[in-house]
C-alpha cells in the first residue's frame, strides 16, 4: 500500500508547529512553594473540567467518565494539599501569623477538609451534576482564606 | 378536630350557664320565700362555695378554649434536604434523580469546488436534548441515559426547516456493564477538536453490550456490538445484506497519565452474505486494529493522533466512506485492506480561545470487482479558531478542505469556511 507523500509532509509539519510553540510557549515555569505547583495543577484540571463539553465526539457516557477522572485528581492534590497544611502551616511559603489569624487558618483549612472529603464521596458515588458545585465551593474557600491572611495567590 | 373540640366546649359552657342561672334563682327565691335559719345558713354557704367551684371550672374551660384557638398550623417537618446541583431535578420516586440537559448549535457553512459556484446553507440539526437518571439499587448505581438530536429526516428549507428529531444514545449503566446504544467502543479517543470531522472520523454509534473494567491509571473494555455488513458489487452499488449472525467483537485497553492518554483497539467481525447476490451463501471474517490518543504539551495544548488498519474497518470510518469488502457477481465476498489516520495539534492562545490544526488520510486497496467510480482515497485538512465568551457556549469559525480520489484517479477537491455557535445547557 502506497502512502500519500501530503501524509508525510503534513505530519512533519505539525511536529514543526509543536517544536516551534514549546520555544515560544508563554508559560513560565516557576519554582515557588508547594502550593503554587498544586495550584498550577489545579487550575488545568479545572480548564479541563470546564472544556471537556466541547469534545467534538464524546458521548454523555464518556463526558461524565473524563469529569468523574479530573474530579478524582483534584480531590486527590486538594486532599494532599489540606494534609500539608496541617503539618506545616503556611510556614512553608513564608507566611506568619498571628494566634488570631492561625485560628482563623485552623477553622477554614478544616472547612476545607470537609468539602474535599464531600468531593471525593461525590466522585464515588458517580454524582457528575453536583462536582462543579462542590469545586467552586472549594474553590471559594480557598479564596477566603488567601484574602482573609494576606496569602498572595502563586 | 378542633372545629369538633370547639362545639364540644361550647355545649359545655351553655349547660354550665343554664345550672348556675338555675340555682341562682333558687338561691333569690329561697332568701325571699324562708327567715333565714341557722341550717339554711349553711346549705347557703354550701350551695355559695359549689357556684364558686363551677365558675372556676368554666373559666378553666374558656381558657383552654382560647389557648386551642391560639395554636398555629404545624408544618410537617422537612425530612431530607432537597438534593442541589447543575441541571438536577428530584424526582418523587425514592432514590432516583433526573438531570436535563443538551445543546443549541447553529452551524453556517459555504461550500465550494473547483469548478462549481459555492453554496450557503444554515441548519441547527445538530441541536441535541438529553435526559439522564441516577438510581441507587441494591446492585449499585442505574444510570439511564436518553439523547436526541435534529439530524432525522432533513425539513423543508422553503419554509419551516422542521427537522426530524434522531435517537443518538439510548443505554443503561449498572457497574461495570453497560446496554443500550452508544459510541463504538471502536472510536477513536482522540478525535481533532474540529468544527468538521476529520477525514478518517472512525466513529459509530450503535447498540451494543459493553463490559468496563477500572484500574490506577488505565482502563479495559469488551463490547459485543451491532453487526451490519457493507459491501461494494460490481455496479458500485452497496449491498447490506442483513443476516449477519454474529456480533461485532471489541476490545479496547486505555492508559492515562500527565503525560497524556493512549489507547489500542482490536475488533473482529463476520461479514455474510446469504442469498442476497447471485443466490449464493458466502462470509467472510476480518478485523481490524486502531491505535489512538494525545500527548500534551505545555499545560493546556495537546497533539491528538489516530491510525486504524485492517480488512474489516469498512462502516467504522469515515462514515462508511469505503464499504468493507467487495462481493462479485457469483455472490463471494472479498474483503478491501484499508487505512486511515489523523494527526492534529490543538493550542490555546489563553483559556477561552484556542486553534487546531488537523490532517486526516485514509485509502483503501480495491480490488477489480468494484468499478471506476468507487472511493480510493480522501483526505482532509483542517483550521479553526474558537472562542469561549461564556460558561459551556462557544464561537467558532473553521476552515475546511477535502480532496477525494476514486479508482480510476479522478481526484475532486472541495472546500467549506464553516462558522458554529454552540451552547450546552
Amino acid at each position: 500500500m502506497k502512502i500519500d507523500k501530503a501524509l508525510l509532509l503534513l505530519v512533519l509539519s505539525l511536529l514543526s508547529t509543536v517544536f516551534i510553540s514549546s520555544c515560544v510557549s508563554p508559560v513560565e515555569k516557576q519554582e515557588a512553594c508547594e502550593a503554587s505547583e498544586h495550584s498550577k495543577k489545579l487550575k488545568i484540571l479545572l480548564h479541563k473540567l470546564d472544556t471537556v463539553v466541547f469534545e467534538p465526539t464524546y458521548s454523555e457516557l464518556e463526558r461524565d467518565a473524563y469529569k468523574m477522572r479530573y474530579a478524582g485528581e483534584i480531590s486527590k492534590i486538594v486532599e494532599a494539599m489540606v494534609d500539608k497544611q496541617q503539618d506545616k502551616k503556611v510556614k512553608a511559603c513564608g507566611i506568619s501569623l498571628s494566634p488570631q489569624q492561625e485560628k482563623l487558618f485552623e477553622q477554614l483549612s478544616a472547612q476545607l477538609h470537609a468539602q474535599v472529603q464531600q468531593l471525593i464521596e461525590q466522585v464515588k458515588l458517580q454524582q457528575t451534576e453536583v462536582i462543579k458545585p462542590q469545586i467552586i465551593r472549594i474553590n471559594q474557600t480557598c479564596t477566603s482564606c488567601h484574602q482573609q491572611l494576606d496569602i498572595i495567590t502563586p | 378536630m378542633a372545629n369538633f373540640v370547639n362545639n364540644q366546649l361550647s355545649t359545655l359552657c351553655f349547660k354550665f350557664s343554664g345550672c348556675i342561672l338555675l340555682i341562682f334563682s333558687c338561691l333569690i327565691l329561697m332568701s325571699l320565700s324562708v327567715q333565714a335559719a341557722p341550717e339554711v345558713s349553711d346549705e347557703l354557704k354550701q350551695l355559695r362555695a359549689q357556684m364558686q367551684l363551677m365558675m372556676k371550672r368554666i373559666e378553666e374551660l374558656e381558657k383552654q378554649q382560647v389557648e386551642k384557638q391560639a395554636i398555629p398550623v404545624v408544618q410537617a417537618p422537612v425530612t431530607e434536604e432537597p438534593k442541589k446541583g447543575k441541571g438536577v431535578v428530584e424526582l418523587m420516586s425514592e432514590n432516583t434523580t433526573l438531570t436535563v440537559g443538551g445543546r443549541i448549535q447553529m452551524n453556517t457553512y459555504y461550500d465550494w469546488e473547483e469548478s462549481k459556484q459555492g453554496h450557503l446553507a444554515y441548519n441547527v440539526r445538530d441541536t441535541r436534548f438529553w435526559l439522564k437518571s441516577k438510581t441507587k439499587t441494591d446492585y449499585g448505581l442505574l444510570s439511564a441515559t436518553l439523547e436526541l438530536d435534529l439530524s432525522g429526516t432533513a425539513g423543508d428549507e422553503r419554509t419551516s426547516n422542521s427537522h426530524n428529531p434522531r435517537l443518538r444514545h439510548a443505554y443503561l449503566q449498572l457497574g461495570k456493564i453497560s446496554l443500550g446504544q452508544t459510541n463504538s467502543l471502536f472510536n477513536s479517543i482522540a478525535a481533532p477538536d474540529t468544527i468538521s470531522a476529520a477525514k478518517d472520523d472512525v466513529f459509530v454509534r450503535q447498540p451494543q453490550m459493553r463490559w468496563t473494567e477500572s484500574f490506577e491509571n488505565s482502563q479495559f473494555a469488551v463490547s459485543l456490538e451491532q453487526p451490519e455488513t457493507t459491501l461494494t458489487d460490481s455496479t458500485g452499488a452497496r449491498i447490506t445484506p442483513g443476516t449477519d449472525r454474529f456480533p461485532d467483537l471489541i476490545t479496547r485497553y486505555t492508559w492515562h497519565g500527565d503525560w497524556g492518554e493512549a489507547s489500542v483497539a482490536a475488533m473482529g467481525r463476520e461479514f455474510r452474505n446469504d442469498g442476497a447476490v447471485a443466490g449464493v451463501a458466502d462470509e467472510a471474517y476480518g478485523g481490524a486494529l486502531s491505535l489512538s490518543g494525545k500527548f500534551l504539551f505545555f499545560d493546556y495544548d495537546d497533539l491528538r493522533y489516530g491510525i486504524a488498519y485492517g480488512n474489516g474497518l469498512g462502516r467504522y470510518m469515515a462514515g462508511n466512506y469505503f464499504n468493507a469488502g467487495s462481493i462479485n457477481d457469483q455472490g463471494q465476498i472479498h474483503l478491501l485492506s484499508a487505512i486511515g489516520g489523523h494527526i492534529a495539534y490543538r493550542h490555546w492562545w489563553n483559556e477561552s480561545l484556542r486553534t487546531s490544526l488537523a490532517f486526516a488520510h485514509l485509502q483503501i486497496d480495491n480490488d477489480d470487482v468494484v468499478p471506476d467510480t468507487t472511493n480510493k482515497l480522501g483526505q482532509s485538512y483542517t483550521a479553526n479558531l474558537i472562542w469561549i465568551p461564556v460558561e459551556n457556549g462557544q464561537l467558532g469559525v473553521e476552515y475546511y478542505y477535502q480532496r477525494k480520489k476514486v479508482q480510476s484517479g479522478l481526484t475532486t477537491d472541495s472546500s467549506r469556511l464553516l462558522f458554529t455557535a454552540i451552547y450546552e445547557f
